[in-house]
């Protein structure tokens, strides 16, 4: 047996002093993954605590297929998109309220990302990436995070993915170049503004 | 077509823009909310879920519970009005007694006066 095999078992056996090990393992990784999908560090730590008690409840249904990692980052992806797309559909329903004279919903529209863990002379440009991340579909999404934000192993970022090599590769250069062109196009916006 | 070079620049500058980043750390009360939150969905996973034969028991309990006290009450309505129809046609009865017995009265008088 495997150390992330005993640490589940434990888990399962509802060892508290097991969960907070894998807590303090896991924490890093799930938070900053949350946080590259919400650009918003409220919504990062709900989700990451949702992560966890998913985790906590749903221990014993972990196959031991994949890398115990691996099932982490494909809950922590799931409950991230979720999250998006229930913030896309309240937008959705509170600007049709606006064209009925309902009043704007301030959370809704939040700042732009200032990502924590940026050098600060990189910040401005960091937080222009993280607006034009957000354009791209779901699955090419999936790998640029988890590849250039994350640096995972292009290897692991398949197998989360349950795609073979060759189709993350070919998604992670769909997803830079559809980003290079929103780039170019926040580049003369910019410069005619 | 050749792009602008600063254009170039710019864009590449942002594509890296996330080079050097460190990861950010979570709030450090963190594990204590999920802690809590654990708690929370187990005490509502350990409340007693009745089974659908017990709550269709309870159901028919009820039911009859109630047919039978509707039915008291309606066979206890009936009495009353029975009882209350007999006392009415005594009332009526002991009425037209003392009415007839007054007219006997002025019948009496009627017949002593003349």
């Amino acid at each position: 047996m495997n150390q992330d095999q005993a640490l589940l078992k434990a888990i399962i056996a509802k060892d508290p002093q097991a969960f907070e090990s894998f807590y303090e393992a896991y924490k890093s990784k799930v938070y900053n993954t949350c946080l590259s999908y919400t650009q918003n560090e409220e919504d990062a730590e709900e989700i990451t605590q949702d992560v966890f008690v998913e985790v906590f409840n749903s221990a014993q249904k972990f196959q031991g297929k994949s890398s115990l990692s691996t099932w982490v980052y494909r809950i922590c992806i799931n409950k991230s998109l979720d999250f998006l797309r229930y913030k896309k559909r309240k937008k959705r329903f509170a600007q049709i309220q606006r064209l009925w004279g309902g009043e704007k919903d301030e959370a809704l529209d939040l700042p732009d990302f200032k990502h924590p863990g940026i050098l600060a002379e990189n910040q401005e440009k960091a937080t222009i990436l993280f607006r034009a991340i957000e354009t791209l579909p779901e699955n090419q999404k999936n790998a640029f995070i988890l590849s250039f934000v994350e640096e995972l192993p292009r290897k692991e970022v398949a197998d989360i993915m349950k795609i073979k090599l060759k189709a993350c590769e070919s998604l992670l250069q769909r997803a830079k170049g559809n980003l290079r062109k929103k780039l170019e196009k926040f580049y003369e916006e910019e410069r005619n503004s | 077509m050749d792009m602008d070079p600063k254009k170039e620049q710019w864009m590449n500058e942002v594509m890296n823009s996330l080079e050097a980043k460190s990861a950010a750390e979570p709030n450090p009360f963190l594990f204590a909310k999920i802690k809590q939150k654990i708690e929370s969905t187990n005490t509502f996973s350990d409340q007693v879920f009745i089974g659908k034969r017990t709550l269709a028991l309870a159901f028919a309990s009820l039911a009859l519970l109630l047919s039978l006290n509707i039915l008291a009450i309606s066979e206890l309505n009936q009495q009353g009005s029975n009882s209350i129809a007999e006392t009415t046609s005594q009332d009526d009865y002991s009425y037209s007694v003392v009415f007839q017995d007054n007219l006997n009265i002025y019948g009496n008088e009627a017949e002593s006066t003349f």
